[in-house]
C-alpha cells in the first residue's frame, strides 16, 4: 500500500466513522466511494448508492437536483463550497435537509485528483429553525389580531396565506362543515402562485365517504401521496388530478371536541412528505381558525346578550335572578321600581322573600322552587306585594338554571302584573253581562248562526220565547229548526235576500212572517250581517229579529185604505173633470146662446126706432132705449163671465214679460176713453219685467185701469198712477186712483165674483172685473190686495214673480 | 154677370138671418142672398156648384151649425180647386181663440165676431162691402 493509498485508507477509515455523508468522486464525476453515513441520511446503503446511475443527484429532491449538479461541476472545476442547504429525498418520500460542503482536490501539479462531497444531516436542527419560524408566524398572527379581525373571512384569509407561504404549499383552504356534517364548504382558498383568494366550493360526504370518515376521526390527515392514500384517493379524478395536487395535509378545525372544518394544504406537484414541524404548524393554524370561529361566535353571543339585556331592562315585566343560595343577583328596572330600589342600589340588603305576600311566599317555597328544581321550570299564578304591602296578582315563571352536572347555578323568574289584564277582563265581563242583560230584555231576538250547512244556531237570546213561542234552548237545539219558523211563502225570498247580502259583504234587512208555536202568524223584521274572519272567510252571521206585526198590519190596512182612497179620488177627479167639461160647454153655450136673443132684441129695437119712429110716442121710444141699454149690459155681463171662465180653464204660459210693453198695450186700448174723461195717467215702471202670461197680465192690468178710471171719473181731473218696483224676487205693480175709495172692511169681498160695493147706476159694472184680476194673478203665482178709505181713493197691488 | 151673383149666408138662427138680410137691405145691397140653415144645406150648395150652378161671390159662414160644423164646410170650400178663391167670411158668436185659429188655418178670409148691437152689425156689413168690394149697391134713387 503506497503512501497515497495509505492516506486514502486512513481517510477512508476516518470517513467511515464520521456522521457526515461523505462521497469521493473521480475527476470525471464517477463516484468512487461513499461512507456508511449515507444510510442514515438517504436510507440507502453505500453499495446501493454506487450502483445508482446518477449518484448522488438522483437522491436529491427533484427541486434541488440542478443545484447538486452545479455543486459537482464546481468541484470538478476545482471549486469548493460550504454549508449549502439541500434536500435529500428518501425512498419513503420523506425529506432530509443536509448542508453540503464540497471541494475539488488538486494535485501539486494542479491536475484534478478528485472531488469530495460531504453532507451533514441538518434536518433536526433545521426543524428547530422551522419551528422557530412557525412560532414567529403564529405569534404574528395572534399579535396581528387574527382573532379580532372584523370578519371571519379576513381571519381565514390571514390564516390561509400564512400557511401557504410558511409551508410553501400551492393552495391552502379553510373548509367548514355544515350542521348535518353532510358537506364541507370552502370559506377561503389561497392560491400561492396567483396570490388570489376564492371561496364557495362544496365537497359532499355522499360522494367522498372515505375522506369524510377520515375527517370524522378528528385527526390530522397527512397524505404524502394523496392520489394513492386510501383517505384521499377518491378525490383524485374530480379534484386532485385536475388541480395537479400530489400531497395533502389536512388539519382538523376542532371545536368542543368535534371537527367543524378543515385547514387543507394542497401540494401542487409530486408527493411531499410532511415533517412533524409542518404538521404541528398546520394544527396550530387550524386551532387558530377554530379560535377565529369562536371569537366571531362569542361576539355574536355578546351582541345577543346585550340585546337580551336591553330587553330585560326595558320590559315592564318583573325579571330577576338569584343564586343557588337564594340571594338575589339581578333585578331589572321594572323589578327595582316595584320593590322601591334605585337602579344603582345594591341588592344585598333586599330579601327576595319580601316580594311575596304570605300565601304566595308559601307557594314559592313549597311548590314553585321545588318544581323548578325538579323539572327545570315552574309557571303559574302567584302574587307580589309592593313596598307598601299592597298585594296584586302576577303570572310567574320560575326557571332553575343548572350546570352540566345538574347542580343548580342560579334561579331566574319572570313575572307579569296581572292587574291590567284582570281589569280588562273584568271590564269585558261587565260588558258581556251588560250586553246579555240588554239583549235578553230587548223586545226581540238577537242571534248568531254559524256558517255550516243549515246555518246552525250558535246563540239566540231569551226574547225567542216571546217572539216565536219557542224557548231559546229549543231553537238552539233545532227543535224546531229556525228556518222552518219562517213562513213558507216568505222563505225563498228571505233566504235569497240574506244570501245576496252575505255574498256582497253588506248588511241585510228584510221583513217576513213567522209561524209562532201557537199557530199564529206575525210579521217580523230581521237585520243582520256576515261575520268574517281575518282571512275574509264568512264564519257566522249575526243579527236581530223584531216584532213589527202591529206596524205591518197597520201598514197593510193603511195601504188598503190608500188604494181605496186613491180610487175614490180618481173617481171624483174623473167626475170633476166631466163636470168641468160640462161647465165649459155650458159657459160656451151661455155666451153664444144667450147672445143670440140679445142680438134679436137689440136688432129689432133698433129697427123699431128707425123704421117706426114716427108712429111711436116719445115714451115708447124711451122704453126702446132702455131695452137697448139692458141688452148692452147683459152683453157685457156675458162677455165678462166668458172671460172669467176662459181664464179659469185656459193654460197659461210663462215668459219674461216687460211691464212697460204691457202698459203701453193697455193704455193704447184705452186711449180714447182716457182722453174723453180728461184723466191723467202716470206710469213709473222702468225696465222691470215679470214671469207671466202676457195676455192674462194685460187683462188684469186692463181691468185695474178700467176700475180706476171708473171710480175716479168724478174727480177733477181723474188721476191714475201706475207704479212698479222690485221686492226681492218679486215685482209689485200698484194702480192708484183718486176716486171715491172704499171701506177696508169690504176688502176681502171686492175680489169675489159678482161682489159690488156700489150701486150699478152709480158705477156700472158686472162685478166680475176684479175677480178676473185676482184669478189671473193667482194663476200666475202672484197675489192681489187693495188699500183704500172712503173718499180717499184706492190703491190696488199686484205681486208677481220677477 | 158678376153683379147678380149671389151671396151665400150659412146661418141657423132665423133672427140672425132676418137681421142680416135687413142690414143688407139698409146698405142697399142687391145681390141675391142664398140661405143655408145648417151645415148639411151648406154642403148641398157646394154639391150644386160642382154640378154647374154658379158659385157665390161671397160666403158668410157661421161656425156653430146643426148637423155639420161650419169648419167642415169651410174646409170643403177651401180644399176645392175651383172654389178656393171664393172669399169666406166667418161670422160667428165664438170668441174662442181655438175657433179663430182653426178658421184661419183652413183658409177663412176673415173672422168676425157677431156684434150684439145692430148698429155694430151694420158697420160689419159696411166693412165687408168696402173690403171685399164684391157687392152690388142699388142706386139710391132709381
Amino acid at each position: 500500500m503506497d503512501a497515497g493509498n495509505a492516506e486514502a485508507i486512513d481517510f477512508h477509515l476516518v470517513a467511515e466513522h464520521i456522521r457526515d455523508w461523505v462521497s469521493w468522486f473521480a475527476p470525471d464525476g464517477r463516484p468512487l466511494w461513499v461512507n456508511a453515513a449515507v444510510e442514515d441520511i438517504a436510507a440507502r446503503t453505500a453499495s446501493q448508492c454506487l450502483e445508482l446511475p446518477d449518484y448522488p443527484v438522483c437522491l436529491a429532491d427533484s427541486r434541488d437536483r440542478e443545484l447538486l449538479k452545479k455543486i459537482l461541476e464546481d468541484g470538478r472545476a476545482g471549486g469548493a463550497g460550504n454549508d449549502q442547504p439541500l434536500r435529500i429525498r428518501r425512498p419513503d418520500g420523506s425529506l432530509r435537509w443536509v448542508a453540503v460542503s464540497w471541494q475539488g482536490v488538486l494535485e501539486t501539479n494542479g491536475a484534478l485528483l478528485g472531488i469530495s462531497l460531504s453532507m451533514r444531516d441538518q434536518t433536526d436542527s433545521l426543524r428547530g429553525r422551522h419551528q422557530a419560524r412557525y412560532q414567529d408566524a403564529l405569534s404574528r398572527l395572534s399579535r396581528g389580531g387574527v382573532l379580532s379581525q372584523p370578519s371571519l373571512e379576513d381571519a381565514f384569509q390571514d390564516i390561509t396565506e400564512t400557511a401557504a407561504r410558511m409551508l410553501d404549499v400551492g393552495r391552502v383552504g379553510i373548509w367548514l362543515m355544515d350542521a348535518e356534517r353532510a358537506r364541507i364548504e370552502c370559506r377561503d382558498m389561497f392560491d400561492l402562485a396567483s396570490g388570489a383568494h376564492t371561496a364557495g366550493a362544496v365537497v359532499e360526504r355522499e360522494r367522498y365517504p372515505a375522506y369524510f370518515a377520515a375527517l370524522d376521526q378528528d385527526r390530522l390527515i397527512a397524505a404524502p401521496h394523496a392520489r394513492e392514500d386510501p383517505r384521499t384517493r377518491e378525490l383524485t379524478d374530480d379534484y386532485l388530478a385536475p388541480l395537479g395536487i400530489g400531497a395533502m395535509l389536512d388539519a382538523p378545525i376542532v371545536r368542543g371536541g368535534k371537527t367543524v372544518g378543515v385547514l387543507c394544504h394542497e401540494q401542487i406537484g409530486p408527493a411531499r412528505h410532511w415533517i412533524p414541524a409542518e404538521m404541528s404548524f398546520a394544527s396550530s393554524l387550524a386551532d387558530m381558525a377554530a379560535m377565529a370561529l369562536e371569537a366571531v361566535e362569542r361576539r355574536e353571543l355578546e351582541n345577543l346578550r346585550r340585546r337580551l339585556a336591553s330587553i330585560l331592562e326595558a320590559t315592564p315585566d318583573f325579571v330577576g335572578t338569584s343564586g343557588a343560595d337564594g340571594k338575589p343577583t339581578y333585578l331589572n328596572p321594572a323589578g327595582r321600581a316595584l320593590v322601591g330600589l334605585s337602579s344603582d342600589e345594591s341588592l344585598g340588603g333586599w330579601d327576595v322573600r319580601h316580594l311575596y305576600p304570605p300565601w304566595a311566599r308559601e307557594q314559592r317555597d313549597r311548590v314553585a322552587i321545588p318544581t323548578a328544581l325538579r323539572e327545570g321550570v315552574w309557571s303559574g299564578e302567584s302574587a307580589f306585594q309592593d313596598r307598601f304591602g299592597n298585594a296584586f296578582p302576577v303570572s310567574q315563571v320560575v326557571i332553575a338554571h343548572k350546570d352540566e352536572q345538574g347542580r343548580l347555578n342560579y334561579l331566574s323568574t319572570v313575572a307579569r302584573d296581572l292587574r291590567p289584564w284582570k281589569e280588562a277582563r273584568e271590564a269585558l265581563r261587565e260588558r258581556e253581562r251588560f250586553l246579555a242583560t240588554l239583549v235578553d230584555n230587548l223586545p226581540g231576538v238577537a242571534y248568531r248562526r254559524r256558517n255550516a250547512p243549515g246555518w246552525p244556531m250558535e246563540y239566540i237570546s231569551e226574547g225567542c220565547l216571546e217572539l216565536t213561542g219557542y224557548p231559546a234552548e229549543d231553537v238552539m237545539a233545532a227543535r224546531p229548526y229556525f228556518n222552518d219558523i219562517v213562513h213558507p211563502d216568505d222563505r225563498e225570498r228571505v233566504f235569497a235576500e240574506v244570501d245576496a247580502a252575505l255574498a256582497e259583504y253588506r248588511a241585510f234587512k228584510t221583513e217576513y212572517r213567522i209561524l209562532r208555536a201557537d199557530g199564529s202568524e206575525i210579521w217580523v223584521w230581521s237585520k243582520g250581517r256576515g261575520i268574517y274572519n281575518e282571512a275574509g272567510w264568512l264564519v257566522a252571521r249575526e243579527g236581530f229579529i223584531g216584532d213589527i206585526n202591529d206596524r205591518v198590519r197597520a201598514q197593510i190596512e193603511l195601504e188598503r185604505l190608500n188604494t181605496e182612497l186613491e180610487a175614490r179620488v180618481a173617481e171624483r177627479t174623473e167626475k170633476l173633470a166631466q163636470a168641468n167639461q160640462h161647465l165649459e160647454a155650458f159657459a160656451y153655450s151661455v155666451s153664444h146662446d144667450l147672445k143670440a136673443p140679445l142680438r134679436g132684441i137689440d136688432g129689432y129695437s133698433r129697427l123699431l126706432l128707425e123704421d117706426y119712429r114716427e108712429t111711436l110716442p116719445e115714451e115708447g121710444r124711451r122704453f126702446l132705449d132702455n131695452i137697448r141699454g139692458s141688452t148692452e149690459r147683459m152683453n157685457q155681463l156675458i162677455d165678462d163671465l166668458l172671460a172669467y171662465s176662459r181664464l179659469e180653464r185656459r193654460e197659461l204660459s210663462t215668459a219674461r214679460v216687460p211691464l212697460a210693453a204691457i202698459l203701453a198695450r193697455v193704455l193704447s186700448e184705452r186711449e180714447i176713453e182716457i182722453k174723453f174723461l180728461g184723466a191723467v195717467v202716470t206710469t213709473r215702471v222702468g225696465e222691470l219685467s215679470v214671469l207671466a202670461d202676457a195676455d192674462a197680465l194685460a187683462q188684469a192690468t186692463r181691468n185695474l185701469l178700467d176700475n180706476a178710471l171708473k171710480f175716479a171719473r168724478d174727480a177733477s181731473p181723474p188721476r191714475v198712477d201706475i207704479h212698479a218696483w222690485a221686492e226681492g224676487d218679486r215685482v209689485m205693480l200698484s194702480v192708484t186712483d183718486n176716486g171715491c175709495g172704499f171701506d177696508m172692511k169690504y176688502h176681502d169681498r171686492i175680489f169675489d165674483i159678482f161682489q159690488r160695493l156700489h150701486r150699478a147706476e152709480d158705477y156700472p159694472g158686472t162685478g166680475i172685473g176684479l175677480a178676473i184680476v185676482r184669478k189671473a194673478i193667482e194663476r200666475m203665482g202672484g197675489g192681489v190686495r187693495a188699500e183704500s178709505a172712503p173718499g180717499r181713493g184706492a190703491t190696488f197691488y199686484m205681486e208677481l214673480p220677477a | 154677370m158678376n153683379s147678380m151673383r149671389p151671396i151665400l149666408l150659412v146661418e141657423d138662427n132665423p133672427v140672425d138671418v132676418d137681421l142680416t138680410l135687413r142690414a143688407f137691405a139698409k146698405r142697399h145691397l142687391v145681390n141675391p142672398v142664398q140661405v143655408a140653415r145648417d151645415g148639411e144645406e151648406a154642403m148641398a150648395r157646394v154639391d150644386a156648384w160642382e154640378a154647374g150652378e154658379p158659385p157665390p161671390l161671397l160666403v158668410l159662414l157661421d161656425l156653430k151649425l146643426p148637423r155639420v160644423d161650419g169648419l167642415d164646410v169651410l174646409r170643403r170650400i177651401k180644399s176645392h180647386a175651383r172654389f178656393r178663391s171664393i172669399p169666406v167670411v166667418v161670422l160667428t158668436t165664438s170668441t174662442e181663440d181655438t175657433d179663430m185659429r182653426s178658421a184661419y188655418q183652413l183658409g177663412a178670409n176673415s173672422y168676425i165676431v157677431k156684434p150684439v148691437s145692430f148698429d155694430n152689425f151694420m158697420e160689419v156689413v159696411a166693412q165687408i162691402e168696402l173690403y171685399w168690394g164684391v157687392l152690388n149697391l142699388a142706386l139710391e134713387n132709381p
